[in-house]
């Protein structure tokens, strides 16, 4: 299982931090302590602390992003392709760092984590967390981990959110930035998708205003949830060519509702299997942090947003992507180019969708690994 | 005639302004040089008809289909301090002649980043570049330049504000577009001066094609079938002249250029529009 290429065994760490009365005040205002982030890192860290690599997760990952956590996981980590030995974020030059985001349901702090105010669940009681309370909590870990100027910051999708909140948030101290298939603000489309997937969750009688740990849980609101957001991250063409009108497990239609198209099985499937890993509050918090990022409503104008900014950047889109399409990331290289930032802008040709980054891919981790490569080696 | 690359030339000296690789071919005022006559012109002339008739591929030479590289005839150069290796034309070269160090240079159509490149290297510009093609623009992450964008030219330069930089090049690219002339507007908004390199289609070789044999011209400038080109608005030295004119740009300097298939070059004193298979033109607003 183990091949070149792994980081190998790894392990989730965990990073307390803001126990009352140094509660973290939120970018809605109210306060949130103690927090935890869960984290893992791959590769080391070297002697002038220079080589170290955050990697921000999207909607539904989590920390571990490379890797096995036992000899016997048969799942690697998220984004294990680009992650390891060789690979474009190479374990053996640089540090990586990955966390997860608060408000999510994998070892950070989120709803379904226990209020020390209350010993149970907060459920919709925890606050709403935004893009930059992720990025203020990283920087957090960051700075516990005594690293002063990372060499980068790279995500995709909200990940990609999180990439240009750092820039903006903390110029000093990000290098290299690279927003894969994002934007610097969700369309009224993506939105309408992110609510659709919300009123599915609410509208499950399980759901009970979030109150619902310990009991049976929103299952199915979520894994609707999980089918539209699956939807948005394909194409046309890649469901065309994944499932076309294939029937699943029978050779004529049934003429009922029960699973006719291979496209309908993939689905509920997925939806299915999304409940078992991932909390209904926490798909709730998370797509309401993309919705209110908007980064030319928080700073006036885009370019406004990155005047200060020092980094350099790798901005990737797909072209097939229709859920953070392609205008999207321009609109962010227009602004880097206002304020003259060295931006490096590709579209990469591929049936994929959305969810392409996530994919194995020759041009990806090849602009990313010169990237990094001259990035590290150009003092800037 | 081949494209066959050269050695890589050492730019050792290319700080060194006296001796420099890419200083422009001096005026040859005193007639052409030796070798370079009008009979020899002719003897060259009709072997390339010989060779387009025997069926040569240009394409199988190393001119390949690709933005980046519509015009053959590069020189692998090997710049100092990086070693890393660059492939320039004769326009490429005289572009870098006339560049002020320091500067600030958009390369528009720049390929996989040869002159952003060697102008980096050695003029310490601060270059940035926009190309269409996606394989250029990973060939330049490569190479380490940090400033290239994915775009389309025949969309404008909507993001640059007026004169923000110094130099607007352009080489082998406005015949490519379809709307040349809102491009060097375009380009003599956004930069101090205005670089245009193309090749001339009013070239004699490209005349007597047409004229002896009735058929498009292929040159070692213009090296693609018709079917094939990229070339939708090829231009002649004069018609370039007027068009400027209409755009409302100066022309400052004019450098015609011939190319001979061993890949020298040299500057033409006169009857550029005939003789020149390629031209430099540095445009300023009027």
């Amino acid at each position: 299982m183990l091949d070149e290429g792994s980081v190998g065994i790894v392990e989730t760490k965990h990073l307390t931090f803001a126990a009352p009365p140094h509660e973290m005040t939120l970018e809605c205002g109210r306060t949130l302590g103690p927090i935890t982030l869960a984290y893992e890192t791959y590769g080391e860290l070297n002697q002038a602390r220079d080589n170290a690599i955050l990697v921000v997760h999207a909607l539904s990952g989590d920390a571990h992003a490379a890797g096995y956590h036992h000899a016997r996981d048969k799942q690697a980590g998220w984004w294990d392709i680009m992650i390891g030995p060789g690979k474009g974020f190479d374990t053996r030059k640089y540090f990586i760092i990955c966390s997860n985001i608060i408000g999510g349901c994998k070892g950070s702090t989120g709803p379904s984590s226990i209020d020390p105010c209350t010993g149970r669940p907060y459920g919709l009681s925890f606050p709403m967390v935004t893009v930059r309370d992720w990025v203020d909590t990283q920087k957090v870990l960051i700075d516990h981990l005594g690293i002063k100027r990372l060499l980068g910051v790279v995500g995709g999708s909200t990940g990609g959110m999180q990439v240009l909140q750092w820039v903006v948030s903390y110029p000093e101290m990000v290098r290299l930035a690279i927003p894969i298939a994002t934007t610097s603000k969700l369309s009224a489309q993506a939105i309408a998708f992110n609510e659709v997937g919300r009123q599915a969750i609410q509208s499950d009688p399980n759901w009970q205003e979030g109150d619902y740990y310990g009991k049976a849980v929103p299952g199915h609101g979520l894994s609707i949830a999980r089918m539209i957001g699956h939807i948005t991250y394909l194409s046309d063409r890649s469901m065309h060519q994944k499932f076309g009108r294939r029937l699943q497990d029978k050779s004529a239609y049934g003429y009922d509702f029960r699973t006719d198209f291979e496209v309908e099985s993939y689905l509920r499937y997925k939806g299915n299997h999304f409940v078992n890993r991932f909390d209904a509050n926490s798909y709730l918090y998370i797509t309401k942090a993309m919705d209110y990022f908007d980064l030319t409503q928080a700073y006036g104008s885009l370019e406004k947003a990155f005047a200060g900014c020092k980094s350099r950047f790798l901005v990737v889109s797909f072209s097939s992507d229709w859920l953070f399409p392609t205008y999207q990331s321009k609109e962010i290289v227009s602004a880097l180019r206002r304020v003259h930032a060295d931006a490096i802008f590709t579209e990469i040709q591929t049936d994929y969708g959305h969810d392409a980054f996530l994919l194995e891919s020759q041009q990806l981790s090849s602009l990313i690994t010169n990237f990094l490569g001259h990035g590290w080696q150009q003092k800037s | 005639m081949t494209c066959a690359i050269q050695k890589p030339v050492i730019l050792s000296e290319a700080k060194n302004p006296g001796s420099s690789f890419f200083s422009l071919p001096r005026d040859q005022k005193r007639g052409p040089v030796a070798g370079h006559t009008c009979a020899s012109e002719l003897q060259r002339f009709f072997a390339s008809l010989r060779m387009t008739a025997s069926g040569l591929d240009m394409t199988a030479n190393g001119f390949e289909m690709t933005l980046g590289n519509r015009c053959g005839l590069t020189e692998e150069i090997r710049l100092p301090e990086t070693g890393s290796i660059v492939r320039l034309t004769p326009e490429h070269k005289v572009i870098l002649s006339l560049v002020e160090p320091g500067s600030r240079v958009l390369d528009l159509g720049c390929g996989e980043g040869d002159l952003l490149l060697a102008l980096k290297v050695l003029k310490g510009v601060r270059a940035e570049g926009i190309e269409l093609a996606n394989a250029c623009i990973q060939a330049c992450v490569a190479r380490g330049l940090f400033s290239v964008h994915h775009g389309d030219l025949d969309e404008g330069l909507a993001d640059y504000p007026d004169q923000s930089v110094d130099y607007v090049i352009s080489t082998n690219t406005i015949q490519v577009l379809h709307k040349p002339m809102v491009l060097i507007r375009e380009m003599a908004r956004v930069g101090k001066r205005c670089i245009v390199s193309f090749p001339n289609f009013a070239h004699w070789r490209v005349r007597m094609q047409l004229l002896l044999r009735g058929r498009m011209p292929k040159t070692l400038k213009l090296p693609y079938e018709w079917y094939e080109t990229l070339n939708i608005h090829l231009t002649t030295v004069r018609d370039f002249r007027d068009f400027c004119k209409k755009a409302g740009l100066k022309v400052s300097r004019e450098i015609p250029l011939r190319t001979s298939a061993s890949g020298k070059y040299t500057q033409v004193p006169f009857l550029s529009n005939l003789r020149a298979d390629s031209a430099v033109f540095v445009l300023e607003a009027a």
